[in-house]
């Protein structure tokens, strides 16, 4: 985890993470993972719980994709349980478009960070693509990341 | 003697590849500019300074046909070429092992890595001793000395590449490896079509040349454009 430059040691009670984080995780072991987090959820059952996670891609490469969709369609049952958000990335050159449609169908929410070519230029522009319980907002947004974290903007013509 | 047509339709393409390849420094320099990770955007910019040093290499080797003293800049080119080489392989063999399900190390390519650097730090350091003391070597030794380096990370590089594309499962990355892939092999085989021709046709080679620079400048323009993926905004898709 130290390889993220990241220190949340205060704030993030659980690394998994396949060296370095409080609990080994395994890439090829669907059932420990799924195990563990429910295994937190329960033991933190009085708070508001946020579940960061970029091992989707990986998934979706070394197993089938029906197989990680039940996968996380029965983790998200279970999931929703608990006052707990679940934060995910996937990595959109990784996966043909019909595995990424089944992916985003499963979240509330999906946002899109994408680079656009205009011109002679290369703009980080992130979209709301889709959530739920919000009217649909079609609208582009400049992003940057700084120290303070990421600074999102209106992005007009 | 090369007729008049041919020399001014190579010097005509032989321009033409330049700018095209200088777009792609242009491009490498603001996708850099663009991304947030730091491997990444080092990424881009070895693949900007790699393409600056083909461009440099290009250029003297043109010049040298009007100015052949111009042939003594290749030697820093000799030392750095290596080096920013090495930079650019080992950003993007990270790449690649970050889209790498497995996060595996190609060939070891952590401990790899130095062993090359080493070779490269004592060539250039036996080169200046050779230079500043004045030393006279054996001419083969010379050429060692010069290419041994180059050509050391130039293969293992290769290998390490098509392993570190094969095992990543990033399309675009691949992608931006095949058109770098695809430029080496028309390199490769310029090289031997300006040594078939240049004893026999002159003409021929004289043309074919610029023909294959044009052709590595697209490669290196297609590669250095799928660093990333690109998207497009329409007209009706802003706030």
């Amino acid at each position: 985890v130290k390889a993220f430059n990241v220190d949340f040691s205060q704030r993030v009670p659980f690394w998994f993470a396949s060296g370095g984080g409080q609990i080994k995780f395994d890439v090829n072991d669907l059932a420990s993972l799924s195990y563990n987090i429910k295994d937190i959820l329960k033991k933190n059952v009085d708070r508001r719980i946020r579940l960061v996670t970029d091992v989707v891609s990986s998934l979706l490469m070394l197993n089938q994709p029906d197989t990680i969709y039940k996968f996380f369609t029965q983790l998200f049952a279970e999931v929703k349980q608990y006052d707990s958000v679940v934060l995910a990335t996937v990595e959109e050159g990784m996966h043909p478009p019909n595995v990424l449609a089944a992916m985003q169908q499963l979240f509330d929410g999906v946002i899109e960070l994408r680079l656009y070519e205009e011109g002679l230029r290369v703009l980080p522009l992130l979209r709301i693509r889709k959530m739920r319980g919000v009217p649909p907002q079609p609208g582009y947004y400049s992003f940057s990341f700084s120290k303070i974290g990421m600074e999102i903007t209106a992005y007009g013509k | 003697m090369v007729s008049s047509i041919v020399f001014d339709l190579s010097g005509i393409i032989t321009v033409i590849s330049i700018s095209i390849g200088i777009y792609a420094v242009f491009w490498a320099f603001k996708i850099r500019k663009a991304l947030f990770v730091r491997l990444y955007r080092n990424q881009a910019l070895g693949m900007g300074i790699v393409v600056v040093l083909i461009l440099l290499f290009t250029s003297i080797i043109v010049a040298e046909i009007v100015l052949p003293s111009v042939q003594i800049l290749l030697l820093p080119w000799v030392w750095l070429g290596p080096l920013v080489l090495l930079f650019w392989i080992n950003t993007s063999v990270n790449a690649g092992r970050r889209s790498d399900p497995l996060l595996r190390d190609t060939l070891q390519w952590k401990k790899l890595r130095f062993i090359i650097l080493s070779l490269i730090i004592f060539d250039i350091l036996s080169g200046l001793a050779v230079l500043s003391l004045s030393i006279r070597i054996p001419y083969e030794i010379t050429l060692i000395l010069i290419f041994l380096p180059f050509f050391s990370i130039c293969v293992v590089g290769a290998i390490v590449l098509t392993i570190a594309a094969r095992r990543s499962k990033d399309m675009i990355f691949r992608r931006h490896m095949a058109w770098f892939g695809i430029f080496v092999a028309i390199f490769i085989g310029g090289l031997a079509f300006a040594a078939v021709t240049y004893a026999y046709n002159y003409e021929a080679n004289s043309l074919g040349l610029p023909l294959f620079l044009l052709l590595e400048a697209y490669c290196l323009y297609r590669s250095v454009k799928s660093l990333i993926p690109l998207n497009r905004l329409s007209l009706d898709q802003y706030m």
